[in-house]
This record gives C-alpha cells, structure tokens and sequence, in this order.
C-alpha cells in the first residue's frame, strides 16, 4: 500500500536530498561531481539507475548529464547515456531534474522516477516512497583532494512499472535503495571505495544496513570506514573506523564482465578485477556484534576516463548475495537479500 | 554528415585536434612516423601524422601496419558485442603489421578512445555512425 511518510521523515527527505549543481555554473570552481543513485529489487530482476552531473574532463564547457542505466535477470545489461544540454532542467535547492526523456523529482512525500532510455530497452515509470530516515554524510576525505558528501537512504518502497527487454513488471511494494553524492573529486586521484547495502524482501523484517569504506588508490589503507543498523525509519546502530573489519576472501574470476559505456572496453579490456570472491564484515561496539558476508555473483563495469592523466576508474557493480547475522543488546537481526556492492578502483 | 567510415574517422581525428588538443598531441606520438593502411568496408585509406596531428592522408606505399574490419565489425566493438581480442580471433578485424608496429597500433587505438571520450564534439559524429545502419534497415 501505497502510504504517506510521516512529516518529520518527509522533511528529513526534502533538507538532506536535493541537487547541489556545479558551481561552475556561475563561475565557481569547476571539477564537480554529482549523482543519485537508484537500486530497485524486483522478483527477478535488478535495476541500477544513476542520473549523475558533471564538469567536463579535460575541456572546459558546460557540466554534462549523463544516465547510467545496468538491468539484470540473470546477467547484467545496459548503457551510459549523454543527455544533451538543451534537454536539461535540473533545480538546484530542490530534487527536481528533467533530462532527455527522464524524469526525477520528490514530491509530496514519494521521488517520482521516470526513466526512458534511448538506447536500450529499459523503462521506468515508478513512485519511490522513503521508509528510512536519510543518513547524510559529509566532508568525507578522500586523501589528496577535496572531500566528498553523500546521503543515503538505504530503504524506500517502489510502486508502478518497469520494463526491461520488452517484459514488463508491475511493482508494488518491492524494495528499493537510494543515495546521492556530490563534491569536487577527481577520478584517478588516490582513492578507492567500497560500499553496499542490505534491506530485505520481507517487509515485516525491520532491519536494513548500509556500509561504506574509502581507502587509499592501492587498497592498502583505510581511510574511513562506517557501517548503519537502521531498524524500521531510523538509525539504530552506527559504527566507525576501529569498531568495523572488512575482509576480502579470493578473486572473483567471471567469464564474461558488461562494460559501460561499451566504447570503454576498448581501453579496459579483459575480464579480470579486483573483486573479491567474498567479502566478510565484523562491527562490535559494547551491546552489539554484527557478522555480514557477501558473495558476488555478477560484474557490470562503468568506466569513467580520469581526470587528470589517461588511465582510467573503474566502478563495478556487483550483484550478489548478501547475509547479516547481528545481536544488537539481546535481539537477534538476520538479513538474507540480493543486492548490489560497489567497488570502485584502477 | 559523412557516410563512409573514412569520412567519420577524419572527422573524428579533426574533433579531437580541435576539442583536447594536448592529448591529441599524445596521439601523434604513439603514431609516431608510421603510415597505417585501413581498409573498411573494401574501401583502402591511410593514416599518419601530419603537421596538425594525426590525419587521413592520401594513397601512401610506405604503410607500416594495415588493417581490415567490416562496418558491422566496428559496430560489435563500439557497442561492446564482440572485444578487439574476439574480433581478432574471429577474423572479423584482421591486422597486420611487425610486432612494434602493431603494439604502436594497438597503443595509438588506445590513445585515440582517450581523447575521443574527453571530446564533446565526438558524440554527434558517433550518432551520424550510428544513424547509417538504421538507415540501412
């Protein structure tokens, strides 16, 4: 069913989550990144979609709008879209954004997502309605630049119609992710994050978890690392740096790796990543321990050209199996669900 | 709007000296002094470095390295059906050349997506590419 927020969630919605836009605009400082990202969890599928705006690498001009857009039954699928500028309307100061044949805006306590790609058969006609209070996170380090701000709402409720591949699903009820990032790092600089998050099937079930790590290019320094219990709308646990262990168990070998935009695979060629086959988490604080794996199943790879030199950042989109097992102060938290880890490093 | 492969490819060598001059300066390096027969599609033409960059230049004896694809090849590359390795292995992209020269190729191919990615006026030259096959149907 199809309900209303309560007030103090919706307000929390509208203050946190809405488009900053490049100051380059009006003649700041240029090198700003900015995307919402949506994850919609269907029956039998998956589907990733990003609306992300950005100053152009290498030239100067006008930030350019682009729609990343990755579909999966059993196997990943999709593309990167350019979105002209004169088909470009985004507000800033409120989550308003018309693009090419798309459509995102948060109204009357529900975002309403309409995508419409061009080039590949995926459509989406949806009202996302936030059953989580947002998390925002702000001036995250990331080494040698300037810092990077996110705001996550790990558990939304999707209702209305996507269709993928020419079959159409109806959705009402199936969970969803969204989150929203914005700064003026640079892709290629020295960092790499890993993010993921859980909310299940099962709406009776309270629980939903988001962890993020940012670390140094190589991989071998952890930079800042945190991990969210949200039970029902809001946060019920959150852990930090020392109070979390990540661990990366083997390498996951696929046969076959999507690649966005295709044209990019002529420069990352090949299949190997650096993917773990498993990923293991551990977080504890004085009334709680929290054990979370993950198992990857399937890779898609948005490559983005670097900004400053001629390699190349790779973001990939796991797909996988997800399964938290925590005791918070007594009480037992068990979480299976697919879902969608993010990796992104060279 | 051009409609041979040739005509796109000079187009696109012009965008990316126009659009990111510095790296397309990278691409004449990784070309160095090297003439490359390309031949899509049955028609021949060549590339090499000229005074502004690398550019489509006319019939030349001295080529160093050839290749030789369909449209339809190229279309599996740039929409990522098929990868340059498949293709070679396939047959469908055919090359040509010593060692060097072709590893020169392979880095100049490499250097040019580089800057074509950075260079806004590729992407309308991309869609007229694009337009031709569903034209054709």
């Amino acid at each position: 069913m199809n309900t209303q927020p309560p007030g103090w969630l919706d307000l929390a919605v509208q203050r946190t989550d809405w488009f900053r836009r490049p100051p380059s605009r009006v003649g700041g400082r240029p090198g700003f990144k900015e995307w919402q990202h949506f994850c919609i969890y269907g029956r039998d599928f998956d589907l990733l979609l990003n609306l992300s705006e950005v100053d152009p690498v290498a030239t100067t001009g006008s930030p350019v709008v682009r729609l990343t857009a990755l579909a999966r039954y059993d196997r990943w699928f999709g593309n990167v879209e350019t979105i002209p500028a004169e088909e470009v309307n985004i507000r800033a100061g409120r989550m308003h954004a018309e693009f090419g044949s798309s459509s995102i805006r948060y109204q009357d306590g529900r975002y309403r997502l309409n995508v419409k790609c061009r080039s590949i058969p995926v459509e989406a006609e949806l009202e996302l309605q936030p059953h989580s209070m947002p998390a925002p996170i702000y001036n995250v380090m990331t080494g040698d630049g300037p810092p990077i701000h996110w705001v996550v709402l790990p558990r939304l409720v999707a209702h209305g119609v996507v269709r993928l591949d020419g079959t159409e699903h109806r959705l009402d009820g199936t969970p969803a992710y969204h989150d929203h990032n914005w700064g003026h790092f640079r892709w290629g600089r020295d960092f790499a994050w890993e993010w993921g998050f859980g909310l299940p099937q099962d709406p009776a079930n309270p629980w939903s978890f988001v962890f993020a790590r940012l670390s140094n290019r190589k991989l071998t320094r952890t930079r800042m690392q945190t991990l969210f219990l949200w039970k029902g709308r809001r946060v019920h646990r959150a852990f930090r740096d020392a109070n979390i262990r990540i661990e990366h168990h083997g390498l996951l070998r696929a046969d076959r790796v999507l690649k966005v935009p295709p044209v990019m695979g002529l420069i990352a060629r090949g299949t190997a990543t650096d993917v773990p086959a498993r990923m293991s988490i551990e977080a504890w604080s004085d009334d709680t321990r929290l054990e979370a794996s993950f198992t990857p199943k399937d890779i898609a790879q948005v490559v983005l050209p670097n900004d400053d030199d001629f390699g190349v950042t790779i973001i990939n989109e796991v797909a996988g199996d997800l399964e938290v097992r925590a005791n918070v102060a007594g009480e037992r938290v068990e979480l299976t669900c697919p879902t969608i880890f993010e990796f992104l490093g060279a | 709007m051009p409609e041979a492969f040739r005509d796109h490819l000079g187009e696109a060598l012009a965008t990316v000296q126009r659009d990111v001059p510095t790296l397309a300066a990278e691409l004449a390096r990784a070309v160095g002094d090297r003439v490359i027969e390309i031949q899509v599609d049955g028609t021949p033409f060549w590339v090499g470095v000229g005074p502004l960059g690398v550019e489509l230049r006319g019939h030349d004896d001295g080529c160093v390295a050839w290749g030789t694809a369909s449209g339809e090849a190229i279309d599996a590359l740039l929409n990522g059906e098929k990868t340059l390795e498949e293709a070679v292995f396939d047959g469908s992209v055919q090359l040509r050349g010593a060692l060097n020269d072709l590893v020169a190729l392979d880095q100049g191919l490499r250097v040019f997506v580089q800057c074509a990615v950075r260079a806004p006026g590729i992407l309308p030259i991309l869609a007229s590419w694009n337009a031709r096959k569903k034209e054709a149907t």
